[in-house]
């Protein structure tokens, strides 16, 4: 867990200047950005016509990624295009089966057939000694068979649940992170590969002035005052980090119930509940918007 | 179905009294007779009456839980406010093929000493009971289950005693084994509600795609997005279908 303390920025205008050009850079806005929100209850994917010249493309793809990466060839491949519209992406989604039916992997490429998702299915009894930094070798090594290629330092995770290796690039831009976004590979404990995930989401142009973070924790303060009821406290902001974040209908019901599918530049503000919220609320995050203060959603951890 | 949208709309409309004993109760056209599917959700101790302020993820787990169940043939119910608690528990389960929680989970500690799995109850107040794993257990009476979601945290833990009490073993049944029909989800550790309702929603969905339960999990861990650091793990058998009963088909599954 993230539990920075809030710092004054050391070069805030300079900083400024860095995320209102990165924020220019709207990357890859989604073809279906204008589509239907998502509504809880009904399904998040449909699929969408793919011309046969195209799923004869997007095979080749596949087959040569899935032989870069070492996925099992199986006996044939079933490939749709899916509007996702919980992950706000369109992908062309390709599973291997085998000769019965069954799945042994599964692809997904974006829209510029850039890779998204590559996952082994099953369940790996391997064991191995593979220690955190050649678990992000491994990973780095399989990164660059399919074209991805990442300078910066790896976070390397022991899975807890007996799955090996969870190697992270988080991504950051300017050095401030992007909540969600990032590269992942996950590995058996033999160093072989269990899935790769790839996580790009577009960006809202960074605004202009930028809120201090003594700026941003009066205003969190100030929200949880409004929420307090007969006097009750709700807690304390413990820490602020800024990031890009997707904001939600956390706190606010008529937003639609997917995170949104822009990334805005927000304060995070992690609150440690009081003592009255403790045994109902471990932890409480606000995302305030660095420009203008307005509340973009947040997270809880029950 | 009705539309889940204008449903939550509705309820925010609703004081908590009478919110508190909304009922989700709803029979899925095609359900199949007798394979009873429960959906409790604690939504009261992320109201406003508890917290201070609306957390909306409990009123869309509940939605999306009760529409994923109907779409595999169970015959569901959903409960929360007043209608969970720890009693309600408990007389279902013997009867329940599915059953999924969204709430407050961890190891706590029982009267008797030890500790066990368990989550909180809803009530519809601020004070919540333990349904403890050896409550469940008791009940059940080792009795067959399908599948179980335990939307909390820690109930995905090495060591947690949950899935024992759904009669689901705690192994990893794949292509040459079979434990029947059962598959058991829960999350690692403290596990954030934005990153369950990432994990759930990629789930749900790649069930109703004909995916089977063992791919969909895969699926839905694997796409990364998550916000914090996020783990589940599972037990049963990989390849089935998540339909309701002693034994089905699957598209994808063989």
């Amino acid at each position: 867990m993230q539990s920075r303390s809030a710092t004054p920025l050391p070069h805030g205008r300079r900083l400024g200047l860095l995320l209102a050009l990165a924020g220019l850079v709207v990357i890859g806005v989604s073809p279906g950005a204008a589509r239907d929100a998502f509504v809880a209850g009904g399904r998040s994917t449909s699929r969408v016509d793919l011309g046969e010249a195209t799923r004869r493309a997007v095979e080749a793809r596949a087959e040569r990624v899935g032989r870069a990466l070492g996925l099992p060839a199986g006996a044939r491949r079933e490939t749709v295009r899916l509007d996702d519209r919980f992950d706000s992406i369109v992908v062309d989604e390709v599973t291997t089966l085998d000769a019965a039916g069954r799945p042994l992997a599964v692809q997904r490429f974006g829209a510029d057939g850039r890779l998204r998702t590559a996952v082994r299915l099953g369940w790996s009894t391997a064991t191995g000694h593979l220690t955190p930094g050649q678990a992000g070798s491994r990973a780095a090594v399989i990164l660059d068979t399919v074209g991805v290629r990442l300078s910066d330092r790896p976070v390397v995770t022991a899975q807890p649940s007996d799955r090996g290796w969870l190697v992270a690039w988080p991504r950051r831009i300017a050095d401030v992170p992007v909540r969600g976004d990032g590269a992942w590979v996950r590995l058996w404990a033999d160093g072989s590969i269990q899935s790769v995930a790839i996580v790009e989401a577009p960006l809202a142009p960074a605004p202009a002035e930028l809120l201090s973070s003594e700026q941003a924790r009066r205003r969190a303060e100030a929200q949880l005052a409004g929420w307090a009821r007969d006097g009750q406290a709700i807690g304390v902001v413990e820490s602020l980090e800024l990031a890009w974040v997707a904001p939600n209908d956390v706190f606010e019901p008529s937003l639609p119930d997917a995170p949104s599918a822009v990334r805005r530049l927000a304060w995070i503000a992690r609150v440690t509940p009081s003592d009255a919220l403790a045994s109902r609320m471990r932890a409480i995050e606000l995302y305030i918007d660095a420009g203008d203060g307005r509340l973009l959603g947040g997270d809880l951890l029950e | 179905m009705t539309n889940p949208s204008a449903h939550r709309g509705h309820w925010q409309m609703l004081a908590p009294p009478i919110l508190a004993l909304v009922m989700l109760a709803a029979v899925a056209p095609g359900a199949q007779a007798g394979y009873q599917a429960t959906v409790d959700v604690n939504d009261t101790a992320f109201d406003p009456v508890c917290l201070g302020f609306e957390d909306t993820f409990p009123e869309k787990m509940v939605v999306a839980a009760t529409a994923a169940y109907k779409r595999l043939g169970y015959m569901t119910t959903s409960f929360t406010g007043k209608a969970f608690t720890r009693a309600h528990v408990l007389a279902r389960t013997p009867a329940d093929w599915g059953y999924y929680v969204h709430s407050h989970g961890d190891k706590y500690l029982n009267s008797d000493g030890r500790r066990y799995s368990g989550f909180r109850e809803d009530s519809g107040d601020c004070s919540q009971s333990v349904v403890f794993s050896k409550d469940i257990a008791a009940k059940r009476a080792g009795r067959q289950s399908n599948l179980v979601i335990m939307s909390t945290c820690h109930l995905g833990d090495s060591d947690t005693t949950m899935p024992a009490a759904f009669a689901i073993q705690k192994d990893k049944a794949l292509a040459l084994e079979w434990n029947g029909p059962e598959f058991y989800v829960g999350y690692y550790g403290l596990a954030w509600d934005s990153d369950e309702w990432i994990f759930e929603q990629r789930f749900w969905d790649a069930l109703a795609r004909g995916y089977g339960v063992g791919a969909a999990f895969d699926l839905a861990l694997s796409r990364g997005g998550f916000g914090h650091a996020f783990d589940a793990d599972w037990w049963g058998s990989y390849y089935w279908s998540g339909r309701a009963g002693p034994g089905s088909a699957c598209t994808k599954c063989s």
